[in-house]
């Protein structure tokens, strides 16, 4: 029982990291359909910033070093759409799909330029030690904690971001209806470089959280990316709860096999529950069924 | 032909031609300010293209189309929204699972100046502005009858009420033109006489001219000054009501040959 909820726990950790990048595809997919397939390497971009940042400017206090790094992924994202992805709205959808997946090579291939190919340590790393819970025989690390307090303050600026402002409330007017909210005068190409903006400022945060967890190199953002998108179909695209629950799950069920089976299968069995889900429910858990009219 | 009011929305030789078809051709449209204009013919004639180019949904590829004196052909639909046009659809396009008034609120947002910061800070400015556009999203459900679904997601609402409340959406952007695409479809005689109504209170109160697409000839014939008759993209007739009721070329149109 103690191993299980020791999974569980370092599970729910690396899944609430999941869950921040899920939540910059689906915020995507919702206003422009597009399955952004650079999402990963906004994430290590975040993770190479916060790393300069606090390598050239020693003495840098780390949370403005992630502030740093959620602003430079950001303004990425911004620039790879107005270049890449904007230019292409009109065409058919595979073309920005492929123009997704060349913006991911050549931002891998520009940090291997910039900041060489091998991976590097993060500059600052998470307290050592950990919380012991005897009696239940689990223990909470400093850096799981850490990790899941911010992911949770940062879950719920976006929440109110979405809910509570001006922005958010066109945002989702925007993504319901783009044609509509542009006849009520709403500036969707502002929202829409917005809502990358924000969805990559999250992905960078995850980036410094993870640098700090493991290390830092240009492919960092493949896996974590690959597992968020999982979890955001898995949740149900286009739905932020469900980009929440679906990387959590992704998560859990990661370790769960890794603890029990071996890692070996962790990828495998991911996308097997991933293909069982969908077979049962196509718009994922907390999809809507859209019903295209004809 | 009585006086009609100053210009508001003029379209010259307006046309739009996909591939090899010509969907409009030559189109004259003069909506005076404070006037109600009918907009109407058989399916497919290209009432709905029409509305589509005065938003800039679809770019005219002949002709012009000037609001106020001013040629708006070309121009962004977010741009042309802010100039004073606004609409409702043939097919209801709500924010579906957003609350009717937030539907309201999101469209009134343009005219409210605060920042991301005073709101997410929730400060002052932030609390007096969004009271006021609360206040104000409240009177214009007022008027449709739907304060007291404010709260009820858009999707529940029955049609009737969807109709409605795309009109107070549209009106929310304060515009001075207002299009109204088939406004009556769907509702039973009592809805339809009852928006009747409300179109003629839209014009006194709020001072908006309207241009509408509509089957329902009863509702065209009593609300609308002035129409103008399509067939085919063409414009085939204008006039006052009576004399489009009696004009040959109309019945011909709508019923064929006999």
């Amino acid at each position: 029982m103690s191993e299980f909820l020791q999974f569980l726990i370092n599970g729910v950790a690396v899944g609430s990291m999941y869950a921040l990048i899920a939540l910059g595809y689906t915020m995507v997919y919702g206003i422009v359909s597009l399955i952004n397939f650079a999402h990963g390497e906004f994430m290590m971009m975040g993770a190479f910033i916060g790393a300069l940042v606090l390598h050239r400017l020693q003495g840098t206090p780390l949370v403005v070093a992630l502030l740093i790094a959620m602003l430079a992924s950001g303004l990425i994202a911004v620039v790879t759409e107005l270049v890449a992805y904007r230019p292409l709205r009109n065409q058919p959808k595979i073309f920005v799909l492929t123009a997704a997946i060349a913006v991911s090579v050549l931002l891998q291939n520009v940090a291997r330029l910039v900041f060489g190919s091998s991976a590097v340590a993060f500059p600052a790393s998470f307290p050592e030690g950990s919380i012991a819970f005897d009696s239940l025989g689990i223990w909470i690390e400093y850096s799981q904690l850490i990790v899941l307090c911010l992911s949770l303050v940062l879950m719920v600026g976006l929440w109110l971001v979405v809910n509570k402002t001006k922005i958010g409330m066109a945002m989702r007017a925007t993504s319901q209806d783009l044609e509509a909210a542009r006849l009520m005068g709403i500036d969707t190409n502002l929202i829409i470089s917005f809502t990358f903006f924000v969805g990559a400022s999250l992905a960078g945060a995850v980036g410094v959280l993870y640098g700090m967890q493991y290390s830092v190199d240009p492919l960092m953002g493949v896996q974590p990316g690959l597992a968020a998108f999982v979890a955001a179909v898995l949740g149900g695209i286009g739905s932020l709860p469900g980009a929440m629950i679906g990387g959590v799950l992704i998560g859990v069920i990661e370790n769960l096999v890794a603890g029990y089976l071996s890692s070996t299968y962790q990828s495998a069995i991911t996308f097997l529950i991933l293909i069982l889900v969908l077979s049962v429910k196509p718009s994922g858990l907390l999809g809507r069924m859209t019903v295209v009219k004809v | 032909m009585s006086e009609r009011s100053a210009s508001l929305l003029v379209t010259d030789s307006l046309g739009i031609q996909f591939g090899g078809l010509r969907a409009v051709d030559g189109v004259q449209l003069r909506v005076g300010s404070g006037e109600v204009v009918g907009l109407i013919g058989p399916n497919g004639a290209g009432k709905t293209t029409c509305f589509n180019m005065i938003t800039g949904v679809y770019k005219p590829t002949s002709g012009s189309i000037s609001l106020g004196g001013e040629r708006i052909d070309g121009m962004a639909t977010t741009e042309i929204n802010r100039r004073g046009i606004a609409r409702t659809f043939q097919n209801i396009r709500l924010f579906r699972s957003m609350t009717v008034l937030d539907n309201v609120r999101v469209a009134l947002h343009r005219q409210a100046d605060y920042g991301i910061f005073s709101s997410v800070l929730r400060l002052p400015s932030y609390r007096r502005a969004e009271a006021q556009l609360r206040k104000r999203a409240l009177e214009l459900l007022d008027v449709f009858g739907l304060v007291g679904r404010s709260n009820d997601f858009a999707s529940g609402l029955p049609y009737g009420e969807q109709r409605k409340l795309e009109i107070v959406r549209a009106l929310a952007t304060n515009p001075k033109l207002l299009l109204l695409d088939e406004p009556a479809a769907g509702m039973n005689p009592q809805e339809t006489a009852q928006l009747t109504e409300l179109i003629g209170r839209l014009r006194r109160e709020f001072g908006v001219s309207i241009l509408l697409i509509e089957h329902d000839m009863s509702l065209v014939m009593k609300i609308c000054e002035h129409i103008y008759v399509l067939d085919y993209g063409k414009e085939i007739a204008q006039g006052e009501p009576t004399a489009i009721q009696n004009n040959q070329q109309v019945i011909k149109a709508y019923l064929g040959e006999a």
